[in-house]
């Protein structure tokens, strides 16, 4: 399968990513294509703009798969086919692929923010897929701004359309993506990559691999590498680092990783991968609280690959699926990446603590995975930093999002976002009280904020009725009685005001509760009765009851708004 | 100059937004300052205890280090500001609150001042009878705080004197967190939000803040200001405003009535909503007077004269340092309501938003044109502006913090000299009010004691009276059963060093022929009268040797430890006969 044009003396091999010449002023850009091994033909390849360049790194295509990269020197805007030779002879020879034929239909997904320009061009380039049944499902993730509805409209058709996501987080957008594809295959990817023609064919060919393959991943290049900020993230991702195709299964572990399954790069990147849609909803959906756009800044990815495998399925790595990523130019926009990266690894190190199957996992590797973890940040900037000082310390940056990352989740956690949103509840109590039903973090009107305090206000109801054993300790006592009196009643009347903003609820909550406590309690002396524990049980119950009901009503509230 | 720079800084859609992002490559300069002032205070906080009484207060006595952890606080926090540093910034406030307001309960005995313990004798009663005696004092009819901590004590077996003895440092704590979201629904951006929280956090001199209504009921008022700032465009939180309403009605009998008169002028200016909102706040506050009218009725409620109602409850002069202090926190006082005006003249020159601030900041001085509420409408005023005022200033301070460098050392320095008199004033009287274990626990024992009726009452003002329940079988015998003795004889100032002020002192039991007086002498007394002018240094000890030598009248009840009760006693045996 030949990837670029006719071939003479000499073959001009164009960039992966249309680039402005003046932005190829640094001296390690290199210039970054692709060629098959059989079009390895003649003495020299001429380089498309290949004149700002001193280097170049092409993908190497053996037939359908990829077989590796090569680095060469680019001399008057060409290379050397002889050396490219000598470079590929090196790379491992690539096993033959089965031959197979299974195309399910796809859903693409693009899920994009405020990015027309971007988005204009993923659209156009996801238009020149090669691939029999698919569609192309962008989700809107700032509705309210109206940026992005214009740019689908000139793509609409069968093939294109758009859905809102207005809560803001990939993981958001995703989730919305899964609840409106057409298809059970749906394939991810971003509005800042350029997809190789035959992604969802690779794709396909991940899942023809085995029945219980139930996620892909494809492998995600660097499309082009002008600046140090570039150069930086190629050497620190590691998305493209290894060309073989691999299955994993939790019940048939690597022999030579003792991190798998927690090895996460090795499996792929959240801009390049597909899931079986009825997987992902039956493990509820992406964690709200992970993924850009929420405190945590990412992980949402890793998060899904990691739950797939542990519930069984397989998970494929499928390297000929290629996507081509065009990393952050400044290193201002590369810091706040690198730090998100670190904050979401952070989170999702901590989500997996918080689970008693997860955390003995991460106990019995803890060793190899901070020496991983040390190793992967730590990234070789002999030519960057001196040209760009403000890649100086991104490591460490990375490692204080690390360090950030389990008190992020809380933060998310605490707004509402949950870790399995798409979960849909079996038990007709829980059914009955289940105030989210479907909906999003974010949806406008939703009532997740409301439930979780009323929630709140029957769990603090039940505990501070304890408070009425007066032979528990001292110290419990006034801990049960205390969260009770700061923050029960509190909580149920602020889930009729989750409209205030945030920093009037958190104070609210408390002094209302004590509020309603100190009302309660002086109203019933001054009409001559004061039994302490009968107070606190009637205002328990009351608090529970309410509680209850208010749960119940939003629960009935959103099946009535969406039967 | 400085509310010049103020409103020019201002955004339109919210107050203070910082303009100027500093680079904050060099992130620790705040943490390290913040971590030395903690080391300090750790130091300097474990010689309290131990230092030597002295008229100037606390910080001239204490290490210095103890001082100096409360200005590297606020330099801390102004170097925070100054790099939009938002996490230190609060941090400094969480530092402040520990370095100023945790010695109260780490490095006391018991909870301060005197007056602290007839709140804890109401719950004290509420636990043992289970009523409320509303016919004995104001304290019954306005129990909100009482009744909560002793149904809140009587489940948890935690006792009210320790909820007392804590409850300084967690009223700041909340009142912060409150006052931040006030301050944000006010429209303050967040940094400017924080600096107006650090500024209420830190210039709280006057005292307001141990176990007592008032200061429970400025938390409930914090709440209230919030919803009052959303309130303003439409109608937000109208229940919740109720229900915080409802809570200081019950707990305060001054308060609400500010909090309605800053409402109602609000809403006739259309600058709240919902306009009917005055009708059940106010009904609410007219039935609970009148539920409480016997006791109400007993004080003045209105007194136009302004000059009187501003005078404070301490009328005489104290000793230098006393004056000292004092003349500090009055320059201070004066200081922030000015510049307070200042920044609202300016804000009305340049047509910016100036009558809401303006109504927060300065309608607490309406108070004194209405009450003198026992001379302590003064104090009540400073502590209510003071949110106003801060969220007037807040903008300024940042303004100044993140300007030229001028600027910044004019604001660093303003707020290092209203930070230095604030402390000052938060802990110059802290001899005088400090509360020894051994008092209470014979306040008690004499209450416990004493034969009823008898009057049970000190010479000088600070004895912890009224500190368990006993104290309403007194009260219901004689009102006034713990009315001081220099008060009954008008001896204040007298040295008892001669015949005819203890003969007059004598005379004075004249009108207690009804039943035995348990007279109290303590140290504290004699600190505490010295340090305000209320009596001479050597006073007390000559009245001792009077009382000593006047075995005829007076028999010793108890004498130890700082503490001496003579008691005189009359057979009310022989009066109930006749």
């Amino acid at each position: 399968m030949s990837r670029q044009g006719p071939t003479e003396m000499t073959l001009d091999l164009q960039p992966i990513a249309k680039f402005e010449p003046e932005v190829a002023t640094w001296s390690g850009a290199i210039w970054i294509g692709q060629i098959d091994e059989s079009d390895l033909a003649g003495e020299r390849l001429n380089l498309a703009g290949g004149e700002y360049f001193s280097r170049a790194r092409l993908l190497v295509w053996s037939e359908d798969a990829p077989r590796g990269f090569v680095e060469v020197a680019v001399s008057d805007s060409a290379v050397g086919v002889a050396e490219i030779s000598a470079e590929v002879a090196r790379l491992p020879e690539v096993e033959a692929r089965p031959p197979q034929h299974y195309q399910p239909p796809i859903s693409v997904v693009v899920c994009t923010r405020d990015r027309p320009d971007r988005l204009h061009d993923a659209l156009e380039n996801l238009a020149q897929l090669q691939y029999p049944h698919f569609e192309v499902l962008v989700v809107d993730n700032n509705p309210e701004s109206g940026l992005t509805p214009v740019v689908v409209e000139s793509f609409a058709g069968e093939l294109v359309r758009s859905v809102d996501a207005p809560g803001q987080g990939l993981s958001i957008a995703r989730n919305v993506a899964l609840k409106n594809a057409k298809f059970n295959v749906v394939a991810f990817t971003d509005d800042d990559v350029l997809v190789d023609p035959h992604w969802l064919t690779n794709l396909a060919h991940g899942f023809g691999r085995d029945e219980g393959v139930a996620c892909v991943c494809g492998m995600v290049p660097s499309a082009e590498l002008l600046t140090p900020a570039q150069s930086y993230f190629d050497r620190r991702v590691g998305w493209a680092r290894r060309c073989d195709a691999a299955v994993y299964e939790l019940a048939a572990p690597p022999a030579d990783d003792s991190l798998f399954p927690l090895r996460v790069a090795q499996f792929g990147t959240g801009a390049n991968f597909a899931v079986h849609k009825d997987v992902a909803l039956e493990l509820g959906g992406f964690d709200e609280g992970l993924g850009i756009g929420s405190p945590t800044g990412g992980g949402e990815d890793i998060d899904m690959f990691v739950r797939i495998l542990l519930s069984g399925r397989m998970l494929v790595r499928e390297p000929s699926a290629v996507v081509w990523h065009r990393h952050r130019r400044t290193a201002p926009e590369l810091e706040v990446q690198i730090q998100n990266y670190g904050l979401g690894l952070g989170a999702w190190i901590a989500k997996l603590m918080g689970h008693p199957r997860t955390l003995g996992m991460v106990l019995n590797r803890l060793r190899p995975g901070v020496r991983h973890l040390r190793g992967v940040t730590v990234v070789d900037q002999s030519d960057t930093v001196g040209t760009d000082p403000g890649l100086e310390g991104l490591d460490q940056r990375e490692l204080r999002g690390v360090l950030k990352g389990p008190f992020a989740l809380l933060r998310a956690r605490a707004a509402g976002r949950k870790g399995a949103p798409l979960k849909s509840t079996s038990a007709s109590l829980t059914r009955a009280l289940d105030f989210r039903g479907g909906q999003m973090w974010g949806d406008p009107n939703n009532s997740v904020i409301a439930g979780r305090l009323a929630l709140t206000a029957v769990a603090l109801g039940l505990v501070g009725s304890l408070g009425a054993v007066s032979t528990l300790p001292t110290l419990l006592l006034a801990l049960i009685v205390g969260a009770f009196m700061l923050a029960g009643p509190g909580s149920l009347a602020l889930s009729w005001y989750t409209h205030l903003p945030t920093y009037a609820i958190v104070p609210l909550v408390p002094i209302v509760s004590v509020a309603a406590c100190l009302v309660v309690v002086t109203g019933l002396l001054m009409v001559g009765f004061y039994s302490p524990v009968l107070v606190l049980l009637a205002l328990t119950s009351a608090t529970v009851a309410g509680g209850l009901l208010r749960c119940g009503y939003l629960a009935q509230r959103k099946a009535v708004r969406s039967p | 100059m400085t509310a010049v720079v103020a409103v020019q800084h201002e955004p339109d859609a919210s107050i203070g937004q910082p303009r100027h992002a500093l680079p904050t490559k060099r992130w620790w300069p705040p943490w390290l300052l913040l971590g030395v002032a903690a080391v300090l205070f750790v130091y300097g906080e474990r010689t309290i205890p131990d230092a030597v009484p002295s008229q100037f207060g606390l910080l001239s006595v204490a290490s210095p280090a103890y001082g100096i952890s409360i200005l590297l606080v606020a330099v801390g926090f102004a170097v925070a500001v100054r790099r939009s540093n938002m996490r230190a910034a609060i941090v400094a406030i969480a530092l402040m609150i520990v370095v100023q307001r945790l010695p109260r309960s780490i490095a006391t005995d018991l909870p301060m001042y005197a007056w602290t313990y007839k709140h804890l004798g109401v719950v004290d009663y509420i636990q043992h009878a289970h009523i409320l005696a509303r016919d004995i004092d104001v304290y019954n009819g306005w129990p909100g705080l009482f009744a909560l901590t002793a149904w809140f004590s009587d489940l948890t077996g935690i006792p009210p004197t320790s909820i007392a003895h804590w409850f300084t440092p967690m009223f700041h704590a909340t009142f912060a967190i409150l006052v931040y979201g006030a301050a944000r629904a006010w429209r303050l951006a967040p940094m400017t939000a924080v600096t107006a929280t650090f500024l209420v956090s830190t210039l709280n001199w006057v005292e307001q803040d141990y176990f007592s209504p008032q200061a429970m009921t400025m938390l409930f008022v914090a709440g209230i200001l919030m919803v009052v700032g959303l309130s303003r465009d439409r109608p937000v939180g109208t229940m919740l405003l109720i229900v915080l309403f409802a809570a200081a009605t019950v707990t305060h009998q001054l308060t609400p009535y500010w909090v309605l008169l800053l409402i109602g002028l609000l809403v006739v200016s259309r600058k709240m909503k919902p306009w009917w909102i005055v009708f059940p706040l106010g009904a609410m506050l007219i039935g609970f007077l009148v539920y409480n009218w016997d006791s109400a009725s007993q004080y003045t409620l209105f007194s136009s004269d302004v000059l009187k109602n501003t005078e404070s409850n301490v009328p005489t002069v104290g000793v230098l340092g006393q004056r000292l202090t004092s003349a500090g926190i009055r320059a201070m006082s004066v200081g922030i309501w000015a510049t307070t005006a200042v920044v609202l003249l300016v804000r009305w020159r340049r047509k910016q938003e100036f009558w809401v601030l303006g109504l927060l900041a300065l309608s607490p001085m309406m108070i004194l044109g209405g009450q003198s509420y026992g001379g302590e409408a003064v104090f009540r005023v400073f502590l209510y502006s003071l949110i106003g005022c801060c969220l007037v200033l807040a903008p300024v301070v940042v303004s100044m913090l993140q300007g030229g460098l001028r600027l910044y050392l004019a604001g660093l320095t303003a707020l290092l000299v209203a930070t230095a008199l604030s402390a000052q004033g938060y802990t110059g009287s802290w001899y005088a009010n400090v509360m020894p274990r051994v008092q209470v626990d014979t306040a008690k024992a004499v209450l416990a004691q004493a034969e009823l009726p008898a009057y049970l009452t000190a010479v000088a003002p600070v004895w912890p009276e009224r500190s368990t329940w006993r104290y309403v079988d007194y009260a219901r015998f004689n009102k006034r059963f713990d009315g001081l003795m220099i008060n009954a004889a008008n001896l204040a100032g007298r040295h008892f060093d001669n015949e005819e002020d203890y003969t007059q002192f004598v005379n004075a039991l004249g009108s207690r022929p009804d039943a035995s007086t348990y007279l109290i002498i303590t140290d504290q007394m004699r600190v505490y009268s010295w340090y305000f002018g209320i009596l001479p240094w050597d006073a007390l000890p000559n009245l001792k040797e009077w009382l000593k030598r006047d075995t005829e009248r007076w028999e010793p009840f108890y004498d130890g430890q700082g503490i001496t009760v003579f008691l005189h006693k009359v057979d009310t045996s022989t009066l109930a006969g006749g």
